[in-house]
């Protein structure tokens, strides 16, 4: 137990020295404490019609209403939430995808690899923002849809990294060490190799975040979106459909638009980081 | 006697770098070539031989960590290349390994307590607290602390010889009939490396088993072994009892090492000079130590000699011999 304190104290130690990784976590802090709590830092319940649509910010309405007088701090701070929960768990996905694949194509190598790692190339080539369209418009829009469309595309290039991470663990001499004793190739992939490429599975997952949101948003906003489910991109798709850009209301453009920005940003720093600080340890 | 492991033409090739697409085109050398050994029950047996003499290659092939390029070993009489999967599982709890390398054998993210306990894990040998009495058993046997606090560390945090110790109680945790040390002091500093070695001889008293002790230095084969096996370029050149071969070497390559003079790297140029010609590679067809061969016969250019038997249990490969 105090081997992992220290190790996470050393690890801060370097995180730390990095401006933009500390600004990242901090600005991620922020906006996720935010959108957990939403009922508590959100003025109006986001649902509420009952302000006069097209007001200006003000001091009734910080960031001013929409079209059907809903709150946009209110409003924005709720489709946080959705962007937040379809991101991670569209990255999550991805992550295992890639990460099992992977696992299996560069510690079994041979046909294994050949027939995973062909797929993998075939996947990767295909026009990942059309296909996903398409996908979405054939499955119909919604939350899942996007999730689902993002997951069949998504994988590919993590699969690269995560499989050339192997290639190096697996030779080791610890992984020979185990196969001495009698283990098994589904034993060493799980308890020797995964672990010890979880620093970088998890710099990648991070980053896989990031691209999750944007993708999420650009889907949304051509309305491919939920809704009913309202995500920072289906708000833009909203506030575009119904003549923001027309009324001049950048009240009602602007704060979902730099809401993605910065929690991309924010993803991108601390994935950076992490790849950095991971990559640095790697066989130690 | 019997012999425990019986090794007939083993061979391990590698390809060479470079070279055609084409398998047939690819030059390949040989790691281990054409070795054939009797291991017997009970022994203490050495090999012996410099960096890339192919010892770790030929104890790999004996716990099948690799496949083998041609030739058998037979462990207690069956091939280990024929095993099936749950046989060969069967039989790697009774043959265990000792790693050259204290510092990449050990699973850094893994505890003490895990490193000891995956073998029998592994071989699901009993419950956690079973688990538990063995791994303290074995940790006294190697000197270690038994405390929680040590086994909770994991391998970043302990000394290079604490780590070794590691990878011999990995290895006896088992209680295994056959062990492979394979240079268990080479990477480890000169004061560490007593330490390992007194251990090591207290434990060839303590526990009887059949031992492959792997090393580079005669000196230290001699201290452990009964028998012994000097490897040149991956073959066996001249093998025996220790008392025989210590006492009269008869391949000029175990006497070089005996004088302890450094082995050198041949000089293509002498080579060239002498007989004008100049693809001489590991794979020609004369005496593999032709080029270091202190006074080699113009006849071992063309002639690669094989083990001939020159007394009773010593065997040698040289004309000369
Ligand atoms: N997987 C491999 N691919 C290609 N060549 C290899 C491979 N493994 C070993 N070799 C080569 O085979 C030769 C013998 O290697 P090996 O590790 O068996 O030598 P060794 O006697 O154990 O040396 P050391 O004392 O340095 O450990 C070396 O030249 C090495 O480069
Ligand atoms: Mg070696």
């Amino acid at each position: 137990m105090r081997s992992e304190l220290r190790k996470i104290d050393r690890f801060w130690r370097v995180y730390k020295k990095r401006k933009s990784a500390v600004a990242g976590l901090i600005i991620l802090t922020v906006l996720v404490t935010i959108i957990v709590f939403a009922p508590v830092f959100s003025p109006y319940d986001p649902d509420a019609k009952d302000a006069i649509p097209f007001t200006p910010p003000g001091s009734e309405h910080l960031l001013g209403t929409n079209d059907i007088g809903v709150d946009i701090l209110s409003e924005m701070i709720y489709a946080g939430r959705v962007s937040l929960i379809v991101g991670i768990t569209a990255a999550g996905i991805v992550v295992f995808i890639g990460s099992l694949i992977g696992l299996f194509a560069g510690f079994l190598g041979g046909w294994v690899d050949e027939i995973l790692m062909r797929i993998t190339d075939i996947v990767i080539i295909l026009p990942r923002f059309p296909l996903m369209i398409v996908m979405a418009a054939y499955l119909g829009p919604g939350v899942w849809t996007i999730i689902f469309a993002y997951s069949i595309v998504g994988w590919p290039s993590l699969t690269r990294q995560i499989r050339s991470q192997i290639l190096s663990v697996k030779e080791a001499s610890f992984i020979e060490a185990s196969r001495a004793t009698g283990a098994g190739n589904i034993r060493i992939m799980f308890t020797h190799v995964l672990p010890n490429i979880q620093g970088i599975i998890i710099a990648n997952g991070v980053m896989e975040i990031m691209f999750a949101i944007l993708t999420e948003a650009g889907l949304s906003f051509l309305g491919l979106g939920d809704p009913t489910q309202k995500s920072w991109g289906v708000m833009l798709y909203f506030a575009q459909i119904q003549g923001a850009f027309l009324r001049g209301a950048w009240w009602w453009i602007f704060p979902p638009g730099i809401c993605i920005a910065l929690i991309s940003c924010s993803f991108n720093y601390i994935g950076t980081a992490l790849n950095d600080l991971f990559g640095l340890k790697l066989g130690k | 006697m019997d012999a425990i492991y019986r090794i007939t033409d083993l061979t391990k090739s590698y390809p060479l770098p470079g070279g055609g697409l084409l398998k047939k085109n690819r030059k390949v050398f040989r790691a281990v070539d054409k070795v054939s050994l009797e291991i017997n029950s009970g022994d203490t047996f050495g090999i012996v031989g410099e960096s890339g003499s192919g010892k770790t290659t030929l104890a790999r092939l004996l716990l099948r960590l690799i496949e083998p390029t041609d030739g058998n070993v037979y462990y207690k009489g069956r091939d280990v290349f024929r095993l099936n999967r749950s046989e060969l599982k069967k039989t790697r709890k009774e043959i265990q390994m000792i790693f050259q390398d204290p510092y990449s054998s050990l699973d850094p993210r893994k505890s003490i307590f895990n490193i000891i306990a995956e073998p029998l894990k592994v071989h699901k040998t009993g419950s956690l607290s079973d688990i538990h009495t063995r791994i303290v058993e074995t940790l006294e046997l190697v000197d270690l602390p038994t405390s929680d606090d040590f086994l909770s560390k994991t391998p970043g945090e302990i000394s290079g010889g604490q780590r070794q110790r590691i990878g011999i109680a990995r290895a006896l945790v088992l209680k295994p009939e056959f062990v492979v040390a394979d240079e268990p002091v080479s990477m480890l500093d000169a004061s560490i490396k007593a330490g390992i070695i007194e251990l090591m001889t207290q434990l060839k008293k303590k526990i009887n088993l059949t031992y492959v002790f792997i090393t580079h230095e005669l000196a230290l084969a001699y201290h452990f072994c009964n028998r012994i096996a000097v490897m040149y370029l991956g073959e066996v050149v001249e093998t025996g009892n220790i008392d025989d071969v210590i006492q009269s070497p008869a391949h000029p390559y175990t006497r070089l090492l005996l004088d302890s003079i450094p082995p050198t790297e041949p000089d293509p140029d002498w080579l060239d000079k002498r007989f004008g010609k100049s693809d001489f590679s590991r794979n020609a067809e004369g005496c593999k130590f032709f080029v270091r061969c202190p006074n080699p016969k113009d006849s071992c250019l063309h002639f690669r000699p094989s083990l001939s038997e020159i007394k009773r249990g010593h065997m040698v490969a040289c004309q000369l011999g």
